[in-house]
């Protein structure tokens, strides 16, 4: 048996502890994603095969007539939450193991470790027999430029991390080669910067001022957090910050 | 040996057959003949049992019993494939269509000359023989392309392998070189640290001098090999310092310089020196953009900052590190980490807010833990640490921890 409910922002699938069944519910999820704007679906569907077949399997020792139950709920722009049900008598989650193997070719129980890697929060009702998993598709942070008068304005649409360094880097060594002198970087949706990119900032401003005589840089709409972290690596010393309200 | 062509007839009219049969095995044929379609079958059964190869079948289509189109199906439904010439009465537009549709090969029609019908066994036999001459074209292709993966994905497994070898030298080295030997120094340390991937950037290293120890503890930005190098800088010019005996701020200075000259693709480096000295119970520390060393009293619970500001290393010339004297005294306890320790963060899933331990939060738990073994307490901040990040650290992370001996 296969059922689906379908309602604006969730979609919900009744099922047998069938495992040929778990390939419609991914199947149907993909095209509710892709309503959501989620195309890249990788991730959610290793955490969603993951607790179907967790449910079929271990829950429900794969009897046939006992139903598994699936809920897929888009809480917000980019965040899903996944809830599986089955009709088994629960586990002792506490004994759950989250960490990956250190060995990256070892390959089995990685079941609930893979779960948790690709998503934000596991949670248990108290029998163990129902499990909601938060997901968050994350966006690479992507570099805006504008232009204002004599300054380029760098706008990040997320955090500076190690992952999105390159590209930060390659972006700014660019403008850096049209000769622009004035750089004004706007860090309105940017939480968090490491310790690689920040290394990418302090060398764009040395290479800027070995290039330009008159160069400046700003920092604009920065939290106290990372005000902070500028003052205590003296990167204040390089960049202006500047509170605009 | 050229083998004799195997053509099976089936033809219900004695004569007919009998004349076919005769021109055929003329020609320098291998003739088996059939009078009926289920007789053919059977036939057909048997010769495919044996592995005996038909290379044709010619039947005619208007017999009693099985028409030449059932039996065309029935060799189907035996898994055989045999191109067949079919002898039509009629020579009808429809079932010559429906013919060629079930994949018969050519046709006769009703009456014909022996040379007629010779010409076209033949080239239905040709164009089998240039079917099959191109199936194995392609198949031999095929096997050559198969061939060639498989020596390619044979190079990527032994060079991924060699690769592997080299990355498990340098995890091993780089353990090498954070692990420390806790027994040997002058006073008890406990640490954990994890890298982020295999290799960090994270380093810690403890020397014990005339009068009591050296501590260092350094963040190198990024956690891959390159990191791991700069780790290796670091460690050297530490060791070199131990034995020079020079102070924090002139250690500091030359490893500011080492790393801007040696490190080809710069790298902030951040670090804390701790020199302790037991005899006259004073301690120091100099910093460069390292979070603050946390210090907690025996009898007092509530953890204190040694704040101090610094320059970071490896990028300016003229740094400027920050330095703080102070005074120790019997079971202090001193512990250094790595910002990916206070940086420890996760998304609360039903608000999809990010959460940060932050120092704040490795200062409760080390509160929390207060009248703990120095062990016991490294040990439960670190599992605290990790459950908060729900075992998903995003940076190379190190705790250490120290107790001044004599209490």
């Amino acid at each position: 048996m296969f059922k689906i409910d379908e309602k604006s922002g969730s979609i919900s699938f009744k099922l047998t502890s069938e495992m040929k069944l778990v390939d419609n519910v991914i199947r149907e999820s993909q095209r509710f994603l892709k309503q959501c704007g989620i195309s890249e679906f990788s991730g959610f569907k290793l955490v969603l095969r993951e607790l179907l077949n967790n449910a079929i399997e271990h829950g429900n020792y794969n009897i046939t007539e006992r139903l598994a139950r699936c809920r897929i709920e888009h809480i917000s722009d980019k965040r899903f939450k996944i809830t599986v049900q089955d009709e088994g008598k629960g586990f002792d989650y506490d004994e759950l193991v989250m960490t990956l193997p250190e060995d990256p070719r070892r390959i089995r129980n990685r079941g609930y470790a893979l779960v948790n890697a690709f998503s934000d929060q596991i949670d248990f009702n108290d029998r163990g027999n129902r499990v909601s998993v938060y997901i968050t598709f994350i966006e690479e942070t992507i570099y805006k430029v504008m232009k204002k008068d004599e300054w380029q304005i760098i706008i990040p649409s997320g955090d500076l991390t190690a992952a999105t360094a390159d590209n930060f880097r390659i972006r700014l060594i660019e403008m850096l080669d049209k000769g622009h002198s004035r750089y004004r970087f706007d860090f309105t949706h940017v939480a968090d910067i490491d310790s690689v990119s920040l290394s990418v900032l302090i060398i764009f401003a040395r290479t800027l001022s070995s290039k330009e005589d008159q160069g400046e840089l700003e920092v604009v709409n920065m939290n106290s957090d990372l005000q902070e972290l500028f003052h205590m690596t003296r990167m204040d010393r390089l960049y202006n910050i500047v509170s605009l309200t | 040996m050229i083998v004799k062509k195997h053509i099976f007839l089936v033809e219900d009219e004695l004569h007919l057959r009998l004349t076919l049969s005769l021109i055929l095995r003329k020609a320098g044929f291998l003739v088996t003949a059939a009078e009926d379609g289920s007789k053919a079958l059977k036939q057909l059964q048997e010769l495919k049992s044996r592995s005996e190869k038909v290379d044709l079948l010619v039947t005619d289509i208007q017999m009693p019993g099985l028409t030449g189109m059932q039996i065309i199906d029935g060799i189907k439904k035996m898994a055989l494939e045999i191109p067949c010439l079919v002898i039509t009465g009629y020579g009808s537009k429809d079932i010559v269509i429906e013919l060629m549709r079930m994949g018969c090969s050519e046709y006769l029609d009703k009456p014909f000359e022996p040379e007629e019908f010779l010409k076209r066994v033949n080239i239905v036999l040709e164009k089998e023989e240039h079917k099959k001459a191109e199936r194995d074209k392609q198949v031999k292709e095929f096997e050559y392309e198969k061939s060639e993966i498989k020596r390619e994905v044979e190079a990527y497994k032994q060079n991924f392998e060699k690769l592997r070898e080299q990355v498990d030298l340098a995890v091993g080295a780089y353990k090498n070189l954070v692990d420390i030997n806790e027994e040997s120094c002058k006073i008890p340390i406990a640490y954990h640290y994890k890298p982020f991937s295999e290799l960090g950037g994270d380093f810690m290293d403890i020397r014990d001098s005339e009068t009591g120890c050296d501590i260092l503890v350094a963040d190198v930005a990024g956690h891959d090999m390159g990191a791991s190098y700069h780790a290796v800088l670091v460690k050297v010019l530490f060791d070199e310092n131990c034995r020079l005996g020079c102070d924090g701020q002139a250690f500091f200075k030359h490893l500011n310089t080492q790393l801007i000259e040696h490190g080809k693709h710069k790298r902030m480096v951040t670090a804390l020196f701790l020199r302790l000295n037991l005899h006259a119970m004073k301690g120091e520390i100099v910093t460069a953009g390292h979070p603050p060393p946390i210090c907690v009293y025996p009898d007092n619970p509530e953890p204190e900052l040694y704040d101090t500001k610094g320059n970071v290393l490896g990028i300016f010339s003229d740094a400027v590190f920050g330095y703080r004297q102070f005074d120790i005294s019997p079971g202090q306890r001193f512990f250094l980490y790595t910002d990916g320790v206070t940086n420890a963060c996760r998304v609360d899933g039903p608000t999809g807010k990010k959460q940060k331990l932050k120092g704040n939060g490795l200062d409760s738990t080390l509160k929390r833990y207060h009248f703990l073994s120095l062990n016991e307490v490294i040990h439960h901040t670190w599992q605290d640490v990790f459950s908060f990040c729900r075992y998903k650290p995003t940076d190379d992370m190190l705790l250490l921890g120290m107790e001044i001996p004599g209490a």
